[in-house]
């Protein structure tokens, strides 16, 4: 049973350890709590084999992660394709360039299914009636989704002046969706004290430390898919920073466990300018960062106050990364390289990443015959607005054949056109 | 003969709620084996590893630090006021009489964390919270670079003077974020 490789939770500043409840934060010096495993243990019951004899879903994994039973929801969840970019690759110069592909993941297209499949679960184990969360987006409409499968009560909190779009993807499963008014920072605050008072499963506060784990298993996947090792550049949006540990620990527990050969990977942090806290601190060589006030159309990673923040730092600094932050315009462009070259279509948070690889390698900062893999965390349709005016409208004609016949000529010599300006550059 | 200790807010889930514990003790250091025998965990609280009095822990005998007494060795007897308390920073060692160092019923804890930049970390910004709001701070970690400093903090007070504190804070540029820093996410 998985239950018997977690020990308990263990405070990630002072060690503290503490039994497997849903708790947070040290009692003592307030810092965050993470679950802890027996690797020892988990080492002499785990093999490539066991892995891959299991369905083709983040659960194959289950050692790793801190369920004490089968998964109540998510059970399809993850193993989403890893990709090889040939033509992208060729277009920045990279031999060997893959992409990691949550936009596709189930069953709410972005890689917070992946831990919002492992909270739910285990709030399940833990015997909660209530689910909730607070969020802009992707988070709502993933717990949303599998609260339902669950059998368990939602409350999804969002700011009130939030886009009837990003809203409808959460409210369309028929939870109880509360609207706050007033700043973000004040409905910040609401909701944590909300959490506090209410006993319920809060994802991404009470839960926290099993919800993060859902992650890893994102960087589970990328080294199982390549051939069961690691890869040599990975380049991760952030929003609060917990993903781009989480992937660097799935790394390093693979390779403690004897699953790969060299845990050797390099992470790049990719933020937007408009909203950079922590690209920022790594630019500076500071360790710790300055919050900010977010201004960027890349809503999905627009925390100005990231909370794992500083983790984030040191991890990219310990694995002799980087990070940089692109601007909204750049970040658009990557969206369309993305879509053009591999046709992926992936949002804001995937347009950043791809535009900061694009900007590391022209500063020398990625080696151009290394594994290099970019972290696509969710679907281009859920950030539709931030492209709408930067695809070209259709060409319009009569139902004429002659005049159709006239416009392929002048859509091929535009092709002409484009790749000899292209060639010029 | 029996000594009268008084225990603080942030201690109390260890005495099953008891603000006073009774204990029969010569010295400082006999009266916080005798607390822990009676109540477990309350030494741990208190002292390190090394058996010394943790850094934002204050003990007071007769209103006097024993920082500026004999510490462990400091005696007490029949007459002795005993008192436990969370560090108040900015304090000289004697606790200023008019100051909150006891909690009252109605009494709220709430967890932040305050973030000063350049500016805002050359003012003693705790010291200034206590005396115009009257709360406990109890601090249980901080860090502080160049550029900036983080303090995650523990205030105990009435609800809205707590509030009052925060927006006062907030006014003078600190930022106060719950510890879970944020939970709105994308």
């Amino acid at each position: 049973m998985p239950a018997e490789f977690v020990k308990g939770l263990k405070c990630r500043e002072c060690n503290r350890l503490y039994e497997k409840k849903p708790v947070h934060v040290c009692e003592f010096c307030f810092g965050p709590l993470e679950v802890d495993y027996d690797y020892e243990k988990i080492a002499k019951n785990i093999s490539r084999e066991k892995i891959q004899s299991r369905d083709r879903t983040m659960w194959r994994y289950e050692e790793f992660l801190p369920l004490d039973q089968k998964p109540a929801v998510g059970r399809g969840t993850g193993y989403t394709p890893l990709v090889r970019a040939e033509r992208l690759g060729k277009e920045l110069g990279l031999k060997e360039l893959w992409i990691k592909n949550d936009a596709v993941n189930y069953p709410t297209l972005s890689f917070k299914d992946r831990v919002v499949s492992v909270a739910l679960s285990k709030a399940k184990e833990f015997g909660f009636k209530t689910v909730a969360c607070a969020t802009t987006g992707n988070l709502g409409n993933s717990v949303a989704a599998q609260a339902v499968r669950a059998g368990l009560e939602c409350y999804i909190f969002m700011p009130a002046n939030l886009e009837q779009g990003k809203i409808i993807g959460t409210s369309i499963y028929g939870v109880h969706v509360v609207g706050i008014s007033g700043n973000y920072d004040g409905v910040n605050r609401l909701c944590s004290e909300i959490a506090g008072k209410f006993g319920w499963a809060f994802a991404n506060i009470n839960m926290r430390p099993f919800y993060a784990e859902g992650s890893k298993t994102f960087g589970h996947e990328i080294c199982e898919q390549l051939g069961w090792k690691a890869p040599r550049h990975v380049i991760v949006p952030m929003a609060g920073g917990s993903l781009i540990c989480k992937i660097h620990k799935a790394v390093n527990e693979f390779h403690k466990t004897g699953l790969i050969p060299d845990a050797n990977v390099k992470i790049y942090g990719a933020q937007a300018t408009g909203c950079s806290p922590i690209t920022t601190a790594v630019k500076n060589g500071w360790e710790l960062f300055k919050p900010v006030k977010p201004d960027t159309i890349a809503r999905s990673i627009a925390i100005g106050n990231p909370a794992d923040g500083f983790y984030a730092i040191k991890t990219i600094r310990q694995s002799g990364g980087w990070a940089e932050d692109v601007t909204d315009p750049e970040l658009v462009e990557g969206i369309k390289l993305l879509a053009r070259t591999e046709g992926i279509f992936t949002e804001t948070a995937g347009g950043v990443t791809v535009a900061v690889t694009k900007k590391l390698i022209e500063q020398g900062r990625i080696q151009k015959d290394e594994s290099v893999v970019i972290a696509v965390t969710g679907n281009g349709l859920k950030t539709i607005e931030a492209v709408t005016n930067a695809v070209p409208r259709p060409d319009i004609i009569e139902a004429k054949l002659g005049d159709f016949e006239k416009l392929v000529d002048v859509i091929r010599d535009r092709s002409k056109n484009a790749v000899a300006a292209a060639a010029g550059n | 003969m029996p000594i009268n200790v008084r225990i603080p807010e942030a201690l109390r889930k260890l005495t099953s709620g008891a603000d006073l514990v009774s204990v029969e003790a010569a010295t400082v250091g006999e009266m916080l084996k005798a607390i822990d025998a009676k109540h477990p965990g309350l030494k741990e609280r208190i002292c390190d590893e090394q058996g010394n009095v943790r850094r934002f822990v204050n003990i007071f005998v007769n209103e006097e630090d024993i920082r500026f007494l004999q510490n462990l060795d400091t005696p007490l007897d029949a007459k002795s006021d005993v008192s436990i308390l969370p560090a108040i920073a900015g304090g000289a060692g004697k606790p200023a009489k008019a100051a909150k160092s006891e909690v009252v019923s109605g009494d709220v804890v709430r967890r932040v964390y305050l973030t000063f930049d350049e500016d805002t970390t050359k003012r003693p910004m705790i010291y200034e919270i206590v005396k115009r709001f009257d709360i406990i701070p109890n601090i249980r970690s901080a860090s502080a670079t160049e550029k900036l400093a983080i303090m995650g903090i523990e205030f105990t007070g009435p609800s809205e003077s707590l509030d009052n504190a925060f927006a006062w804070l907030r006014k003078q540029g600190v930022r106060v974020d719950p510890i879970e820093m944020n939970v709105v996410e994308p």
